[in-house]
């Protein structure tokens, strides 16, 4: 029942954005989708800038949060002393019900300053050879953003993560440790496996939120139209884009915007519908890899 | 005692608000009250609400005795705006309505004041205002959702032809004035700052791009200018205040004009940093040191922040300021929604990046009540002595006068639904 009116509701999205998108697809093709010249004075609308620019700041964001965010889950759920578990997973909780608006100013008053100062020399000089940390250090760019998007979604990363790892079955951790595995065998060969299929959930939710967030990355991306040519450079992405020019959109624009919103649909279903498809596979072999450890 | 005085007057012209005097003393105790009153209320509580019943007569006596004969009226009354002009008298006898309208951002403390003093001057009146955005304003103005929108750049041809047939046609209404500033953030020159049309263009395109060019350094002798990059900051949402800037710039520099040229969102060089609203603007220029962006002239004044002077056509360097932009739009009496553009304008004391919002209007109004009292609103709106009066206290330019006639002269052709009764009286 309730799975029938979610159905419903998705098909609902789809054909609302698309009915306001066809007049965009009409006019201007489907090549649109990926030019790189965003210039609406002009009525020239290319949205792959923006399209990368979201890829790009949920790949820094998810590449991040993926060690880390395990890593404090593992300690939250195994290693850390006892008494400081539940208070520091009360902390993750609460984070993790911060408004985003909070991180984007927060990231904007206190992060993108420390970041123009601080972060962004001493990241150039260790690794300016990369190429990838060309142009001035302003503060707010690409780089802040992915770095905003980790610091939003490590707390659902972790919050998720640390109750799948301790639901692990006591009696697999304990079997493997009359064994005698070690800890650190016991982590990595029974805990770890065992949560797997949640811990992709956590995964996708976390992608998911990276990819959709608005407000936080419109106040530290810089909001360039153009493909961002270093880490440190202003960049866009398909909410921000949204965001700052629906208000004031007409005509084509507009239809651009829902063209935009619905790749951006697509693009969410499709790594949720991914996801699903690698968590049934490893549900397979799991169950296997499981038994041998 | 004023107010019992007025209406003892007026009790002997039969109105009935007699026996005011007797009704607020306590020791009357048989006079009639409001129906729901019980019996067991404290004499002092009926003897308030009876005092307020008086005051709200009295009250709306004076109203109807200062429209009637002005000289008779006091000084509390609401009649200085009516004076010489009699459409603003007429403006608020105008009949109740609930008015709705929606739009720009940039014209909302202005509307929010003068539309507030509006209802508290004629309480059937209200308008609620919708800052939503130009775009979305005329959205709704055509769908037929809100009585008028408001927008900074009035509607093109092509948006004016999508209008249903039932409107008539569009009107388009000068409703406010502003200026758009360049303000700046560099440590060691506070204030003082100059700049030509040229220099600006090079900057915002980023062909000027360290703060001690001989472009820049020509300018401000003296001034020792560091040699660090500029960073400029732009709007990223679309909004009116970038449509008058890049409109300047459009006007001003052929380069420009044959790159990014004008527009509400315009593409700017990749190293300049969007932020959305003039706060945004404001607080990216705050934080970041040896940057420059266009920040709308309100905001500027009311945050004191630090605005560069610029060349203006006669050659002289203006600072921006109520008088300056006034001075500006003055110089171009005819404007129209087809010929808006009132930047870089001659006289030797005219700001020139400046520009005027728009309210729009069917032509011909559904109802002839509501429309009356649409018409009526704006009118007062856009004249001095009425909504014009509020501006100058937001850092809003008042319309100057030839303006203001040309929004009477428009809001004189919005006919009642048989297209041919106009609806703005005297």
């Amino acid at each position: 029942m309730a799975g029938g009116i979610f159905a419903v509701l998705l098909i609902a999205f789809v054909v609302a954005m698309a009915t306001q998108a066809v007049p965009a697809f009409s006019k201007l093709g489907v090549s649109f989708l990926w030019g790189s010249n965003w210039d609406p004075a002009h009525n020239h609308f290319g949205v792959l800038p923006f399209a990368v620019g979201t890829i790009e700041t949920t790949v820094i964001a998810v590449a991040l949060a993926v060690p880390i965010g395990l890593g404090t889950a593992l300690a939250l759920a195994y290693l850390a002393p006892r008494r400081l578990r539940a208070p520091l997973s009360t902390a993750v909780e609460l984070l993790a019900a911060v408004p985003s608006v909070v991180y984007g100013l927060w990231g904007l008053v206190a992060v993108a300053p420390l970041f123009r100062t601080t972060v962004e020399p001493q990241l150039t000089s260790v690794l300016g050879w990369t190429g990838l940390l060309g142009g001035p250090n302003q503060g707010v760019g690409l780089l802040l953003a992915g770095v905003i998007l980790f610091i939003m979604v490590l707390p659902t990363m972790v919050a998720i993560s640390r109750d799948v790892l301790a639901a692990v079955p006591h009696d697999q951790v304990e079997g493997a440790m009359a064994l005698g595995a070690t800890r650190w065998q016991v982590l990595r060969k029974v805990i770890v496996p065992g949560a797997r299929v949640g811990l992709l959930g956590a995964f996708t939710l976390a992608t998911g939120r990276a990819l959709g967030e608005t407000v936080a990355v419109a106040l530290v991306i810089g909001n360039s139209a153009h493909l961002a040519p270093s880490l440190k450079a202003n960049a866009g992405t398909i909410p921000s884009l949204i965001v700052s020019s629906f208000g004031e959109a007409s005509g084509t624009q507009l239809n651009v915007l829902f063209a935009a919103a619905l790749v951006l649909l697509v693009v969410g279903i499709g790594v949720n519908a991914l996801a699903r498809v690698f968590v049934r596979s490893v549900k397979r072999s799991g169950a296997a890899s499981v038994t041998v450890a | 005692m004023e107010i019992p005085e007025k209406a003892k007057t007026h009790a002997t012209s039969g109105l009935p608000v007699m026996n005011i005097h007797t009704e607020v003393t306590p020791t009357v105790q048989q006079t009639p009250s409001p129906p729901a009153a019980p019996k067991s209320r404290k004499r002092a509580t009926r003897a308030t609400r009876v005092l307020a019943l008086a005051t709200a007569s009295a009250g709306m006596l004076l109203a109807a005795c200062g429209s009637s004969s002005p000289t008779a009226s006091t000084s509390t009354s609401t009649t200085t705006a009516s004076g010489s002009d009699p459409y603003l008298a007429a403006d608020l006898k105008a009949g109740a309505a609930q008015l709705t309208g929606a739009g720009s951002t940039f014209v909302q403390p202005v509307f929010t004041k003068a539309f507030y003093t509006y209802s508290s001057k004629n309480s059937g009146v209200t308008v609620n205002y919708q800052a939503v955005g130009s775009g979305a304003g005329i959205t709704a103005f055509e769908g037929g959702t809100v009585n008028f929108g408001a927008s900074d750049v009035p509607m093109a041809a092509a948006d004016v032809a999508k209008a249903p047939a039932a409107y008539g046609g569009v009107l388009q209404v000068p409703d406010t004035l502003g200026g758009v500033t360049l303000s700046y953030n560099l440590p060691g020159v506070k204030t003082g700052l100059k700049l030509d049309a040229p220099t600006i263009a090079g900057i915002f395109a980023g062909t000027i791009s360290k703060w001690n060019d001989p472009a820049i350094t020509a300018l401000n002798p003296g001034v020792s200018l560091p040699s660090q990059p500029i960073t400029t900051v732009h709007r990223s949402d679309s909004s009116g205040t970038t449509y008058i800037f890049t409109d300047y710039l459009n006007t001003v520099s052929t380069t420009w004009a044959a790159g990014p040229g004008k527009g509400k969102s315009v593409t700017w060089p990749a190293s300049s940093v969007g932020s959305a609203g003039n706060s945004g603007v404001a607080g990216s220029i705050k934080s970041t040191p040896y940057s420059i962006g266009y920040v709308e002239l309100a905001y500027a004044l009311q945050n004191s922040f630090t605005y560069a002077a610029v060349k203006n056509v006669a050659g002289s360097y203006v600072t921006p300021s109520l008088a300056s932009v006034g001075a500006d739009a003055a110089q171009k009496p005819n404007v129209s929604s087809t010929d808006f553009s009132i930047v870089n304008q001659a006289g030797s004391g005219s700001y020139p990046i400046s520009g005027y919002s728009w309210a729009l209007i069917a032509k011909k109004q559904s109802s002839a009540a509501t429309g009356k009292s649409l018409v009526a609103v704006l009118d007062w709106l856009t004249h001095t002595g009425g909504g014009q009066d509020q501006s100058a206290s937001l850092d809003y330019v008042p319309l100057p006068t030839n303006i203001q006639t040309l929004a009477r002269q428009t809001l004189l052709m919005v006919t009642g639904p048989d297209g041919t009764t106009p609806l703005l009286t005297k």
